[in-house]
């Protein structure tokens, strides 16, 4: 018996359970006795399971770094946004007032003049970035580092702010210990947002860390509770960077 | 508009799903590593709507950044499978045995017309309903019936061939 189009869409609807209770009942009948019939769902069957296993088995294959490393973000930042928000900023005081002393004379200039006075780092509404440094924020891509008066600045991410603003985080070290900080874009300046000691290490590698998880904490909570989306693509970053003065 | 951190929540749940699709659709595993990126990227930026159900908007996005964006890049599955054919000459033999299973599957659903092969990934590998289906392909429930039938009777003959 040959099939027809309508046969081959009874049998592809019977497998998908899309068959009204009358029509499925009268297929099965002519299923009893046509084996014609049967071989075709079977093999509809058997290339139905061929394609699952073929398709699934790049689960089988381990996430690719890039994508692994954005849940991972995401899961972090989940997890901070579910803290207690007023515990989050008091661990910022506990920065040891002498480490305080040897960089905010060192890095103020850089990350702002009215920083240099501070004997703790704290979520700040606006300290402003020196010249030379705002003028880093504007032009340098996430990735490069730029050296001014022996301090390096290394630009590490950019995000936007659920506010529209853009932020960029960034690191000032001198030898191997430095701050590090968000500062964000209002009324056409940067403004420093958050700044947290940091710590360099590696740095033979290129690699750098925070003093300690706390701080990185701090930094990241931050971003947990402003940031819109995830932080900026390379190509969305520069577009961003080509529209600052 | 639903939280990031409830998008998080389904995209964790559904990564293993929505790997699945998208190398339905591109037929390459980095190919479909690179989308699934992108649609993650997109779904965070963007979230995923109350009124919607989380797993066809996640499809739907899916679908239309394939569209939009790898097939615009000419990413096919034919240099995949060239590059599959290349390797399998170094493989073992359970090894190639499998590899030529995959080269097979890949070939065949590769010939098969673009929205024929949506809907039977829909339907076929990632069970959807014909409903579901015809919302993430914006198209009649009758029209899903019928490229699913059409699709699965070209694999037959295919792989009868």
């Amino acid at each position: 018996m040959s099939m027809t189009t309508d046969d081959e869409t009874l049998l592809s609807a019977y497998l998908d359970g899309e068959l009204p209770a009358e029509a499925r009942a009268a297929l099965a009948r002519r299923l009893g006795d046509d084996e014609a019939l049967q071989r075709l769902l079977a093999a509809m069957e058997r290339n139905d399971e061929r394609l699952k296993n073929t398709f699934d088995s790049i689960n089988s294959d381990p996430l690719p770094q890039g994508l692994s490393d954005l849940l991972a973000q995401d899961r972090a930042a989940d997890t901070l946004q579910a803290a207690p928000v007023g515990a989050k900023m008091t661990l910022l005081t506990r920065w040891p007032a002498a480490l305080a002393a040897s960089f905010t004379l060192a890095l103020g200039v850089l990350i702002g003049q009215q920083f240099a006075g501070e004997a703790h780092v704290l979520e700040i509404d606006s300290i402003q970035p020196s010249a030379h440094l705002a003028e880093v924020l504007n032009r340098r891509e996430s990735g490069s580092i730029a050296s001014y008066e022996g301090s390096d600045i290394h630009m590490e991410l950019s995000f936007v702010r659920r506010d529209g603003a853009v932020c960029r985080q960034y690191s000032v070290y001198r030898g191997e210990r430095g701050l590090r900080a968000i500062s964000c874009r209002e009324n056409s300046q940067w403004s420093n947002k958050v700044v947290t000691p940091a710590t360099l290490a590696g740095a033979a590698q290129g690699s750098y860390v925070p003093a300690n998880a706390e701080e990185s904490q701090a930094i990241n909570a931050y971003i947990a509770k402003v940031m819109a989306g995830v932080p900026l693509a390379d190509e969305e970053e520069r577009e961003i960077l080509k529209q600052l003065p | 508009m639903v939280e990031v951190a409830h998008v998080s929540t389904v995209i964790q749940k559904e990564l293993s799903r929505l790997r699945r699709f998208s190398y339905s659709l591109t037929g390459d595993k980095a190919d479909a590593d690179d989308l699934v990126q992108n649609v993650v990227v997109k779904l965070l930026k963007s979230g995923i709507p109350d009124h919607v159900k989380p797993v066809p908007w996640m499809l739907t996005i899916c679908k239309n950044l394939w569209i939009d964006e790898i097939r615009s890049r000419e990413v096919r599955m034919k240099a995949a499978n060239d590059e599959r054919l290349a390797a399998n000459e170094e493989g073992r033999e359970d090894a190639q045995s499998h590899q030529l299973e995959t080269q097979r599957v890949l070939e065949a659903v590769s010939a098969l017309p673009d929205n024929h092969r949506l809907a039977l990934s829909l339907v076929a590998v990632e069970g959807m309903s014909y409903a579901e289906a015809a919302a993430i392909l914006d198209v009649p429930i009758g029209t899903i019936m019928s490229r699913v039938a059409r699709a699965r009777t070209n694999l037959v003959k295919m792989f009868s061939g």
